[in-house]
């Protein structure tokens, strides 16, 4: 494998140094580009309490391209869909090399605490959001409580 | 912001299905937003030099400058913004302890702090300028990595009073005029493209300083963000824009050989004239660049390269943008080249044309 670029190792670094509070992310040694990532939901969100684990890897030309990051934990989001997928601006069109892993994973945060059914990815949520968003949140908190948190549990 | 949550699945900022590649997941917010959508900043703000520099001569007080006001009205970037006022304190401490090495050079910068809030009140809330216009600004969507280019045009900058129009057509004979009209005029936008309707599109603002766009009955079509807003020769409604958008007026015929058979691809922004003037920000860019070249005993105290997160010292070779970021041009290489002479800046979004005429001010 080529050596990994300068700054993905400052970027690992300060990761380590200057964590961002309610989000880790720690690389694996045999692949330093694959990090294991969690990310805890925003406390006035229906994810409050959860802790949802994520993967991040980060492409050959990063950081010119964005990282790729999928939710492994299951998530009733209208912006992420059954395989974790997740639908954000910044990890696609507006990708931009002055962003960085901390400040992606941050805004999947913000992103959990400001669904938005109209611009959906996981079309049945965002229906349903947009039908009852009562209902809706309370299905986001069941399944935070049956597949965030019981991994906390064990 | 959620709550208004704009209409209609016909929303071109909306996928309809899993998208393989998303036009935008950009905007998520589409609802006409209260506060003219400025996507710039995008949380970058707390990335780009611009906070790094202030918090050295602004120790004790937070940033409540225009981070907040720059603020996009995408929920998720919004509240990123939030997060990020924290980050940027922590940061800020960092910054102060180091900056006291340096302070010859705060203090003389600090004499002229105040002058930013005057430039800053230029322009309110809205974006409108002091004249009571809102501005529009489209330049060419150039990607050298693609063959498909679009017809290559000169930047275009409008500017309109709320409630105007001005139209988008096919340039003529008759609307001649337009094609020379001066920077900041409220003449049409013509295009020298045969795939461009003599009446193809327009732009609206409404008295927010929020903009519009509609088809108006093209022939060949009006795309916003890769969507096609009405089949051929029907009036589509007006569409919500944000700051960034992309809108594409036709589709290349005969593939596009020949000039005058492209399609015409910008990018559009929105009310953003105010930084297009020289703020107090370039100033002091421009001063701490000139130090970096005489004084090479002090430590520099300007931000690292956002792209290779290393410190920026002297002897490197640099490339300032006209927003006054600097990179080392080594890592920022790739992104000028590939949409030369058209500059997207990583750190604050702005674009920027690189060909602009030297002597054009003073």
């Amino acid at each position: 494998m080529a050596a990994l670029p300068k700054r993905i190792i400052k970027e690992t670094e300060r990761l380590v140094s200057d964590p961002v509070p309610g989000i880790t992310a720690t690389p694996l040694e045999e692949n330093l580009r694959y990090f294991e990532v969690t990310i805890d939901g925003p406390s006035s969100s229906p994810y409050a309490g959860g802790v949802f684990q994520l993967e991040l890897y980060l492409p050959d030309d990063y950081p010119m391209c964005a990282p790729k990051v999928r939710f492994l934990t299951k998530i009733y989001h209208p912006n992420i869909d059954k395989l974790g997928r997740i639908c954000l601006d910044v990890l696609k069109d507006n990708w931009s090399p002055a962003l960085q892993i901390r400040t992606i994973l941050l805004s999947i945060q913000a992103l959990l605490g400001a669904p938005n059914p109209d611009d959906p990815l996981a079309n049945d949520v965002a229906e349903d959001w947009k039908k009852d968003e009562k209902k809706a949140i309370e299905v986001a908190k069941e399944w935070t409580v049956r597949f965030a948190k019981a991994k906390l549990e064990e | 912001m959620l709550q208004n949550l704009g209409p209609s699945s016909s929303n071109p900022h909306s996928h309809s299905s899993p998208p393989t590649s998303t036009p935008t997941g950009t905007s998520p917010a589409q609802p006409p937003p209260p506060i003219g959508g400025r996507r710039s900043s995008f949380g970058l703000n707390f990335l780009s030099n611009f906070n790094a520099m202030r918090s050295n001569h602004q120790p004790a007080s937070p940033p409540t400058d225009n981070t907040h006001s720059f603020m996009s009205n995408s929920p998720t970037i919004a509240n990123l913004n939030n997060y990020a006022m924290s980050t940027t304190l922590h940061d800020e401490a960092v910054a102060n302890a180091q900056s006291s090495t340096t302070n010859s050079d705060s203090d003389n910068l600090q004499l002229s702090e105040p002058e930013t809030d005057l430039l800053e009140s230029e322009e309110d809330r809205n974006g409108m300028d002091k004249d009571g216009f809102f501005s529009v600004r489209l330049t060419p969507l150039i990607d050298h990595s693609s063959s498909a280019s679009g017809l290559y045009f000169s930047p275009v900058i409008r500017k309109i009073k709320p409630e105007a129009n001005i139209s988008i057509g096919r340039y003529t004979e008759k609307n001649k005029a337009a094609a020379h009209a001066p920077q900041g005029s409220s003449a049409p936008i013509v295009f020298k493209s045969k795939v461009v309707s003599r009446s193809h599109a327009l732009f609206q603002c409404n008295e927010d300083g929020q903009w519009f766009l509609k088809d108006c009955k093209s022939s060949s079509g009006t795309f916003l963000n890769h969507i096609r807003l009405s089949p051929a020769s029907q009036e589509s409604s007006l569409m919500p824009l944000v700051d960034g958008d992309i809108v594409q007026l036709g589709m290349d015929y005969r593939g596009g050989a020949e000039e005058v058979y492209r399609c015409v691809k910008m990018r559009c922004e929105f009310n953003k004239s105010w930084q297009r003037k020289v703020n107090q920000f370039n100033l002091e860019i421009h001063k701490k660049l000139k130090n970096l070249q005489i004084n090479t005993e002090e430590p520099s105290d300007l931000a690292e390269c956002a792209i290779c997160l290393n410190k920026i010292e002297p002897c490197q070779a640099l490339f300032i943008s006209p927003c006054s970021h600097a990179w080392h041009y080594k890592c920022i290489r790739p992104i000028i080249i590939k949409s030369y002479p058209q500059f997207y800046c990583p750190n604050c979004r702005t674009m920027c044309d690189l060909e602009t005429d030297l002597d054009e001010d003073e």
